[in-house]
């Protein structure tokens, strides 16, 4: 259900996660048989299959700073559900950042940087990022690849990180700046 | 004239007085045996009855007089119905005594006479004065092999008090057909699906029949197209795979196929000793990871049939 972004050092986390449906007990009922020159009786089955979502094939992210021009790099992951759902998808940075940014850090250094995600398959398109904050894609939810095996052959969504030269690279001190950041998505 | 003739009256009557007594059982009439017919579960306990006349007459009159009857087992010391092609397998029976007169009626123990007079007839011309009742239990039936029962019997009347006695043979017969029960049977929650593991779940229950070699077919039928094993979540469906333990391991089930095992019991219609055979569904996890969400139910049928 979550995965990270680091920037830097190359992590791949991947989880599956179910959303579960209220429990239920069994509506039927065995039968027995009765005795005769045949006998037949029935067995009844139940199972709750729940709702599962995966995030993985994420890959870490490198930016590198040319003066002249901002810094920007994109991701592209996957994001593999069971049929017949749509999902949310929270980001979360682990550096505290001001307002609506992420933080890059570098001892006690930082730099921001901003998050816009894009649903490839939905075609819902770029959608900005607020770190900590849920997007639904207006409500409609985001559609998940489905198939055979947990984990997309094909990425389905992707990422795009983007640290402004102006007033905030031109001005942060040399470092490597990392942040990591962690995607949670959800049944919705 | 009239005094000559008294005293030829008393005369008689002296002699009528000093002559023995000619208690007797002149008798037995109509007795055929009894036919418990083919035992069919539906049946309870076997019983039938044969009506039949026993004429005994009270001393030297023409009036009827009390009499009692003994049966005695022609083999074996007990009631009992032995199977013609398997003389080791029997069934206990219970035999009863009613007159039809008086409407009494008396338990009988093989080789003892009843405790009741019973009322006897004048003479057997037609009308039936006594009843022999023969019950085999349901429960002992069913821990009878199948075939053909009989047991042969010899009904003796003796006048009462006792002076002569009269006889005659007669059978009883039991035709029990092969049967077969699964019962214990409960259903099997396979809980939620974790994401990864496959899900299994099993139930034991019980195969009873009465053939000595506890052979028997089983055949799965699932609730999908063409009887296949899947369970069911409004439109969407999931296969499973059933797979059937007598004992000797698992095997898998092919629906509609039968699958010969061995192990039914045939003592215990309800396994009281314990179950005797087993089912074990599995769903895959490859399935349920591209299953829609929801609570998914089904059934098997399970057919069992003597070999």
């Amino acid at each position: 259900m979550n995965g990270h972004k680091n920037w830097q050092r190359n992590l791949l986390k991947s989880a599956v996660a179910a959303s579960l449906l209220c429990g239920a007990s069994l509506a039927g009922a065995a039968t027995q048989g009765t005795v005769g020159a045949t006998s037949t009786g029935s067995v009844d089955l139940e199972i709750l299959v729940p709702g599962l979502i995966l995030v993985n094939q994420l890959n870490d992210l490198t930016l590198t700073y040319t003066p002249g021009s901002d810094a920007a790099a994109i991701e592209g992951f996957c994001v593999w559900s069971t049929p017949g759902l749509v999902y949310d998808i929270a980001f979360a940075g682990d550096n505290p950042n001001a307002g609506t940014t992420f933080s890059a850090v570098s001892g006690g250094d930082s730099v921001e940087y901003s998050v816009e995600f894009d649903d490839q398959v939905g075609g819902a398109g770029w959608q900005a990022v607020v770190d900590g904050v849920t997007l639904n894609n207006g409500g409609a939810g985001f559609v998940p690849g489905t198939g055979a095996t947990p984990g997309c052959t094909t990425e389905n969504a992707r990422i795009q990180v983007t640290a402004l030269e102006l007033a905030n690279l031109d001005t942060a001190p040399a470092g490597v700046y990392q942040d990591t950041i962690t995607l949670v998505v959800s049944p919705f | 004239m009239d005094a000559a003739r008294h005293r030829a009256t008393l005369l008689a009557c002296l002699l009528w007085l000093a002559a023995p007594a000619a208690w007797a059982v002149t008798d037995i009439a109509g007795l055929g045996g009894v036919d418990l017919g083919t035992w069919t579960p539906a049946t309870g306990n076997a019983s039938n009855f044969d009506d039949f006349c026993v004429a005994a007459r009270r001393g030297n009159s023409q009036n009827p007089g009390p009499y009692a009857v003994r049966v005695t087992p022609l083999t074996g010391t007990r009631f009992e119905l032995r199977s013609v092609s398997n003389p080791a397998a029997v069934i206990p029976l219970t035999l009863a005594f009613q007159d039809l007169i008086d409407g009494g009626q008396e338990a009988l123990v093989p080789a003892t006479f009843t405790v009741r007079e019973q009322t006897g007839a004048r003479t057997c011309t037609g009308t039936n004065n006594a009843r022999l009742i023969a019950t085999a239990a349901s429960t002992d039936i069913l821990a009878a092999p199948p075939g053909e029962f009989q047991g042969l019997f010899r009904l003796t009347a003796r006048d009462v008090p006792p002076a002569n006695e009269l006889s005659r043979d007669f059978s009883i017969r039991l035709r029990l057909a092969e049967l077969i029960r699964i019962s214990g049977l409960d259903s099997i929650d396979l809980g939620a699906f974790d994401g990864v593991q496959d899900r299994r779940g099993v139930d034991d229950f019980c195969v009873y029949s009465n053939g000595l070699t506890g052979r028997y077919t089983v055949t799965g039928t699932g609730q999908g197209a063409a009887g296949a094993f899947r369970v069911q979540s409004g439109t969407a469906s999931l296969p499973f795979v059933v797979e059937y333990d007598d004992g000797a391991g698992l095997l898998p089930m092919t629906p509609n196929l039968p699958l010969a095992k061995l192990n039914a019991v045939s003592t215990s219609i309800d396994c009281v000793g314990g179950n005797n055979a087993s089912i074990r569904v599995s769903i895959a996890a490859d399935d349920m990871q591209q299953a829609p969400p929801g609570v998914y139910t089904g059934e098997i049928i399970l057919l069992v049939a003597p070999i």
